[in-house]
């Protein structure tokens, strides 16, 4: 949380991946544990320059997403009682991506230690695929069929349970 | 505990194929966490599309979780049964085959929930229960043998950062198999679910339980052999936030919860109906508690610490001992209500208030200074006059109250005696001298479900109207049988009769 000492700073900038730098506000910063790692390192050290954050991996399209995630998420930090409506917001939030950017949008929330952004995505990812076929399932994750038809006629065989 | 940041950028299998929304470049690590949210029935189908997806994903799901719905193994309206052996089948090759380090949470469900069969006591319906009760003894169960039941529930305890354990766990042979007591040493769970009629002996001859991460448990449990279990249990969970124990205890002469961290308690307990069995003792010390729920036959004796945080309270108490005088029953309910006198919102249905309605209760009441929300429940034979005026008169800031089980249900309720009948009747016309505090200044609404319309309930009606100073609003909800157009002449009449407060609104609100 704003821990309002002296010395440390309200905001730090955060570059992306294609070099667009985005200043944000430290206690929006603080919902990705990788950047607040990288603040209270610097503020140890006891600089009063501007931090600078560059992120090798998340580009700036993706970055903004994480970073309206993360807005909203400080926004709600203090409230406990508004769970429903945060709830709402994620939902929405997350329904208007393809998977292509639920992709990166998940690989980023890893890379900068998001875990609820992480956990949101990866429900949302489970749901949306809870009751596709194995056909479907390849498609989308394009995953190339290794079995020759006896084998699959087996493993279909032994999970009946699960195929039924 | 959540898998660590992926540091390699392992990718499935690609080709390239731009124009399919398509989930490709995952690291497996993310897949692991993607299909552990699923149940492991629907992560099966997902990681059976490829070798390499079985080998790298569906062995290192971090959350195991099979479930035996929708078949019901229930004799007289059984569905799907025959799947069943695919199911255990199932199970079996996944434990078999299962090669992650990291299990977070373990859950399986056989056979029916523990309340789908005990629900109807609540209701008092005896008559529909005990046959039930006698078909479900055994042949509504499914016919597990103990090396399966114990493979299975052991098999999560021998990971290390184990966090959550839920088992519905019901099978034929009631009380053959033990439950493996180990459950109640894995030091790292922070959610126990136990929804089970496996014995329970071996668990309570465990000379210690250690549970010192548990921030959730929920026990319901066909059969409690003794006392001690659940104390025992309880003080094991110094972090314990919300507890849940639905019981029948062989006989539970004595039970007694105490836990400073608790929030939520959601306690019923049974005795063994044929028994007849009475509980001698309730000690409950929870003083920072906020919600709670309890349910009983009604104990000889309650001792609760005061509950100073407590926001929401649900009793329903159903006596077994009919021999039991008014007198006495009523004073042991007033012992269990006085501890919760901070309460903002008190529910007590069904025949909870039955003996509360004589002289005495006006004076031994507690004075309820943040009640802004009473439900007060009603049952054939009861009258309203004293229980109704204690409750305005010992609850200063009251807003709300609520009839949610209506006023009366019969134009003449002949278990009501005509003495007790001319009681109400002359109190329903009374003007109080004194108005008690809610009505001058608080009681904006009030709400009766299930009204009939009957002279009874309107006479009730116009006293309330005729001394709530504030009042907003009068919805009543008219019960499903009602005449519609009957309910229109009614509805004339309560518009038409005399009300303290002219601003206040009433509504007649049909649900069918």
């Amino acid at each position: 949380m704003a821990s309002s000492s002296s010395s440390s700073l309200s905001r730090v900038v955060v570059k992306s991946s294609d070099n667009n730098l985005f200043v944000v506000n430290k206690k929006v910063a603080s919902q990705s544990q990788l950047l607040k790692q990288c603040i209270d390192n610097m503020e140890e050290k006891g600089t009063n320059d501007v931090i600078l954050i560059p992120l090798s991996n998340v580009t700036s399209n993706i970055l903004t997403l994480v970073l309206e995630y993360c807005e909203k998420h400080a926004d709600f930090a203090d409230d406990d009682n508004n769970n429903q409506e945060l709830k709402q917001w994620d939902h929405e939030f997350l329904k208007k991506f393809d998977y292509a950017t639920l992709n990166s949008l998940t690989m980023a929330a890893d890379y900068m230690v998001t875990k609820s952004l992480l956990n949101l995505c990866c429900q949302f990812i489970a749901d949306s695929i809870k009751d596709l076929t194995v056909q479907q399932i390849r498609q989308i994750f394009d995953i190339k069929n290794d079995f020759t038809p006896q084998e699959e006629a087996d493993i279909k065989n032994e999970n009946a349970w699960a195929f039924r | 505990m959540r898998l660590k940041r992926c540091t390699t950028t392992t990718t499935i299998l690609q080709e390239d194929n731009c124009n399919i929304d398509r989930l490709t470049s995952l690291p497996l690590e993310l897949l692991i966490c993607i299909l552990s949210f699923l149940p492991t029935k629907d992560a099966a189908v997902a990681c059976l599309s490829s070798k390499r997806m079985i080998t790298h994903v569906f062995h290192s799901l971090t959350c195991l979780d099979f479930d035996d719905s929708p078949i019901c193994h229930c004799n007289t309206k059984p569905y799907a049964i025959k799947r069943f052996p695919t199911f255990v089948a199932f199970v079996d090759s996944v434990l078999l085959s299962y090669q992650s380090r990291y299990l977070t949470s373990f859950r399986l469900g056989v056979g029916p929930r523990f309340l789908s069969r005990y629900c109807h006591v609540s209701k008092h319906q005896y008559d529909d229960f005990q046959p039930m009760e006698e078909q479900c003894k055994k042949g509504c169960y499914p016919e597990l043998k103990s090396m399966h039941i114990n493979t299975w529930i052991s098999f999560p305890l021998t990971f290390c950062g184990l966090m959550e354990i839920d088992l519905r766990v019901h099978v034929r042979e009631e009380g053959d198999i033990q439950l493996p007591p180990e459950i109640f040493t894995c030091e790292t769970l922070e959610v126990l679910k136990l929804d089970t009629n496996l014995g329970l002996h071996q668990a309570s001859t465990l000379p210690s339980f250690r549970l010192p991460k548990l921030k959730l448990l929920s026990f319901h449990a066909a059969m409690i052999p003794d006392d001690d279990l659940v104390t025992r249990l309880v003080s094991s969970c110094p972090l314990l936030e919300d507890l849940t124990v639905v019981a029948t205890w062989v006989h539970a002469r004595f039970i007694s919860i105490s836990s400073p961290s608790v929030r939520r308690l959601y306690l019923e307990v049974w005795n063994i109906y044929e028994e007849n069995y009475k509980t001698d003792f309730v000690l409950i010390h929870a003083p920072n508690l906020e919600y709670l729920h309890y349910n009983d036959n009604l104990a000889s004796h309650y001792i609760i610490t005061k509950m100073d945080c407590l926001i929401e309270a649900n009793l329903e108490i159903e006596a077994n001992d009919l021999e039991i005088e008014y007198e006495v029953s009523g004073q042991q309910k007033l012992s269990l209500l006085r501890p919760l006198s901070n309460v903002q919102h008190l529910i007590m249905i069904d025949r909870f208030l039955e003996e509360l309605n004589h002289e005495a209760v006006k004076d031994q009441l507690p004075v309820f200074h943040n009640l802004k929300r009473v439900e007060l429940g009603y049952d054939e034979g009861r009258c309203w006059d004293k229980i109704l005026l204690a409750f305005l008169n010992h609850s200063p800031a009251l807003e709300t109250i609520v009839f949610p089980q209506g006023l009366t249900s019969s134009p003449h309720d002949y278990r009501v005696d005509e003495e007790d009948f001319a009681s109400e009747q002359q109190f329903c016309r009374t003007v109080l001298a004194n108005v008690p505090t809610c009505c001058k200044d608080h009681l904006k609404e009030i709400v009766v479900k299930d009204f009939n319309g009957y002279e009874r309930e309107i006479d009730l009606i116009q006293f309330l109207l005729r001394h709530a100073l504030v009042l907003e609003k009068l919805v009543m909800y008219p019960c499903c049988w009602a005449n519609v157009d009957r309910m229109r002449v009614v509805e004339c009449t309560l518009q038409n009769l005399p009300k303290a407060s002219v601003t206040c609104s009433i509504q007649l609100v049909y649900m069918f």
